[in-house]
């Protein structure tokens, strides 16, 4: 693992020494699309620190149905029960766009929490994160317009994914945003027209980061505010 | 079970979405779309301007368009339906 290029802005913001440490008990997995990483009600094995790609966090909405209701990238980590003393999850954990991780066991995770002080407030600061996420996020379905909730989604992912290309499908985005497919079809078609995305088959492109950052809300800012203040005065 | 693409309309535009639906049959399709009416309206695409452009399309999955409704009559069968009028 020596001289690795990491991407995960968790692993990223550790201090020199807790980060050999760490990066010593990780294993380089693959991704695949649509593979599971943790099955609802399940104790959960491993955690799992992004590189490339996206997990969708999926919960039941009865019938067999499950909805999207975040996703996670290379700012954060899958398995975020096992960092709060828990074993389980009632919400599924499945790869939406493929790429790689790495993978810590959770036994060696709870370990490390324990060993390294600042290792845990790392961990700790990105829960508050996803927690102000999750409120946020609620706030925002209840008040602000689809274009508005859908253009904090592609920025979102853009974040989390690392690049402009982002291989989402019209039926997820509307999972994620609660509609009909028809709507995000047509709300994803006007922001072609005004140049600000392009779109071929299957993936989204951002063409004008700027103006996609003007049509979101400031949810939007809220949440990126809150993920880029982990790092910051980490160990003062 | 068949395969449906669902395009949207708005008079001068044409909105694609080239995921396929499966559904039972074209009642279904028909079905689908109406509640796509709908959710269009909810979220005021058109930004509360000339809905009586607007037609949803529903294609088989070679793209070959089966019909055509136009959103408002969709929203209105389905206000009559639950009023226990129209078919």
């Amino acid at each position: 693992m020596q001289g690795v290029d990491i991407k995960n802005r968790l692993l990223k913001s550790l201090p020199p020494e807790d980060l050999a440490i760490i990066v010593s008990h990780l294993e380089r997995v693959p991704l695949s699309p649509r593979q599971v990483l943790h099955l609802k009600g399940l104790p959960m094995e491993d955690v799992f620190f992004v590189e490339d790609g996206l997990i969708s966090v999926l919960a039941e909405i009865g019938g067999g149905d499950v909805v999207e209701v975040w996703l996670i990238g290379r700012e954060g980590v899958v398995g975020l029960p096992v960092l709060l003393g828990g074993t389980t999850s009632p919400f599924r954990r499945m790869v939406a766009v493929g790429g790689h991780a790495f993978r810590l066991p959770a036994e060696r995770f709870r370990a490390l929490l324990n060993e390294r002080p600042l290792f845990q407030r790392l961990m700790l600061r990105y829960a508050q994160a996803v927690a102000i996420q999750s409120g946020q996020a609620g706030a925002c379905a209840g008040s602000h317009s689809l274009q508005q909730r859908l253009a904090r989604w592609l920025l979102s992912a853009q974040y989390r994914l690392g690049r402009n290309e982002l291989p989402l499908t019209h039926a997820l985005l509307s999972r994620l945003l609660g509609t009909r497919r028809a709507s995000v079809t047509v709300a994803l078609g006007k922001f072609e027209a005004a140049g600000i995305i392009g779109q071929r088959r299957g993936v989204i492109v951002i063409a004008d980061l700027e103006r996609l950052e003007q049509m979101a809300c400031n949810c939007h800012r809220i949440i990126r505010g809150a993920y880029e203040k982990i790092a910051v005065n980490l160990d003062p | 079970m068949p395969s449906f693409l669902f395009r949207v309309s708005d008079g001068s535009r044409v909105f694609r979405d080239d995921e396929a639906v499966e559904l039972e049959d074209l009642r279904a399709a028909a079905d689908y779309a109406r509640q796509d009416a709908h959710d269009l309206i909810c979220h005021e695409q058109a930004g509360a301007q000339n809905w009586s452009q607007w037609r949803i399309h529903i294609c088989d999955e070679t793209g070959r368009e089966l019909c055509a409704i136009p959103v408002l009559d969709a929203v209105r069968s389905t206000v009559d339906r639950d009023r226990g009028e129209g078919p």
